[in-house]
């Protein structure tokens, strides 16, 4: 391995205690690289820690109670699971979502069209983007799903972010991480993520 | 042999979705100040870090039947929480709560027992740094990030939880740690 490739891939255990031998097989070997880990290391140590951001006892104690009283005032019955009320609501809900699945499926199409588009015709994409209020009632939509919807939801707050490009992404997912870095390398898609 | 955080939980959901309503009271209370810390580092806020860490378990109960056990209990109730945050910084409004209507004195006390962003702690940046810069980073990035570094998940479970490609992930934890490092030099960060 040499040490671009090292390197690159070093990144992902920055915070990580420990190194795949191969890696530290490595770093036993090349000085260079030896000094960029021991100075991500410094740099992971100084950063605060999770406890660092915890609020004090009696205060956690104090929204633990919040959360109690929440959820009996709101009288949250447990579904029972598998149970033929649960599969109506279930069924109920699918039915519901699917204007909104089908509405945005077409915003997709349509999106990823302009950004096509765009780039052949040099087109200002910003100037295609979809209204607030189509994305305001999509997004209300799409809180039935919740929180199943996060991929929904992420895509909907690239389109409403006017981030067309972001849908590119959605697309790359199903390419390998060899062909995204080499895309990512010949396109700068990495700022465009 | 002890069981482990994960396993704790995980087993403390299976009684909570046959019905335990404890077993869920246990739950908030394990996961109550990883949740707050995590929406916190998310926002940058810590008013909206309550908010958000409240309407979570009220999710996280009202879904749970939703939860097929196959990941961790504690990657889906992140993946709640960090939709949550995800939407909350989508909308530049900030959204009113029932918690600030029904107990006004409940915030004030809360906010004030939060970390202060300029505590000196010895060895340490101030918590106010590392929100600084998680502030710079895109919403995706810093969601990484967080699920990475703080919550010290696999690659492959952030994608699941964050519904990406490994790949994609990956590109983003890059990306985050090398602005880091670039931030950091800028910034005069010493250990």
């Amino acid at each position: 391995m040499n040490c671009s490739d090292f390197q690159d891939k070093l990144a992902l255990y920055f915070g990580q205690e420990e190194l795949p031998e191969s890696l530290a097989a490595h770093l036993r070997q090349c000085a260079s690289c030896r000094s960029l880990w021991e100075e991500m290391n410094s740099l992971a140590r100084v950063l605060p820690d999770d406890a660092a951001f915890h609020p004090d006892e009696r205060s956690t104690e104090l929204l633990v109670s919040q959360v109690e009283n929440a959820l009996t005032e709101s009288a949250v019955a447990l579904p029972k699971r598998g149970s033929w009320l649960q599969k109506l609501d279930l069924a109920t809900r699918w039915q519901r979502a699917l204007p909104a699945a089908a509405a945005v499926a077409l915003v997709v199409a349509v999106g990823w069209m302009s950004y096509l588009s765009g780039l052949s015709t040099g087109v200002d994409q910003a100037a295609q983007k979809p209204t607030a209020d189509t994305f305001d009632i999509l997004l209300a939509d799409s809180e039935l799903e919740e929180p199943d919807s996060l991929t929904l939801d992420a895509l909907l707050e690239d389109f409403a972010a006017g981030q067309h490009l972001d849908i590119g992404e959605r697309l790359l997912d199903d390419i390998s991480e060899e062909e995204f870095e080499y895309l990512n390398s010949s396109f700068d898609i990495g700022d465009i993520l | 042999m002890a069981k482990d955080g994960n396993a704790v939980i995980d087993e403390l959901a299976t009684r909570a979705r046959a019905g335990d309503r404890e077993a869920f009271s246990q739950i908030v209370r394990l996961m109550m100040n990883k949740v707050i810390a995590l929406t916190y580092r998310m926002t940058g806020e810590i008013e909206s870090a309550r908010d958000l860490t409240q309407d979570t378990f009220l999710a996280a109960y009202e879904k749970l039947n939703t939860f097929r056990g196959e990941a961790s209990f504690k990657g889906w109730l992140y993946r709640i929480a960090t939709n949550k945050a995800l939407n909350h910084l989508k909308s530049a409004s900030t959204r009113s709560t029932a918690l600030e209507d029904a107990a006004p004195q409940l915030v004030a006390q809360t906010a004030s027992a939060f970390p202060d962003p300029e505590q000196v702690t010895a060895g340490k940046l101030l918590i106010g740094d590392i929100l600084d810069f998680m502030r710079q980073l895109p919403p995706q990035q810093r969601l990484v990030f967080e699920l990475r570094f703080y919550q010290h998940m696999p690659f492959e479970e952030i994608a699941r939880t964050v519904g990406r490609a490994e790949g994609t992930v990956k590109t983003h934890y890059r990306q985050a740690v090398a602005k880091l490092r670039r931030h950091a030099r800028e910034k005069g960060w010493r250990s």
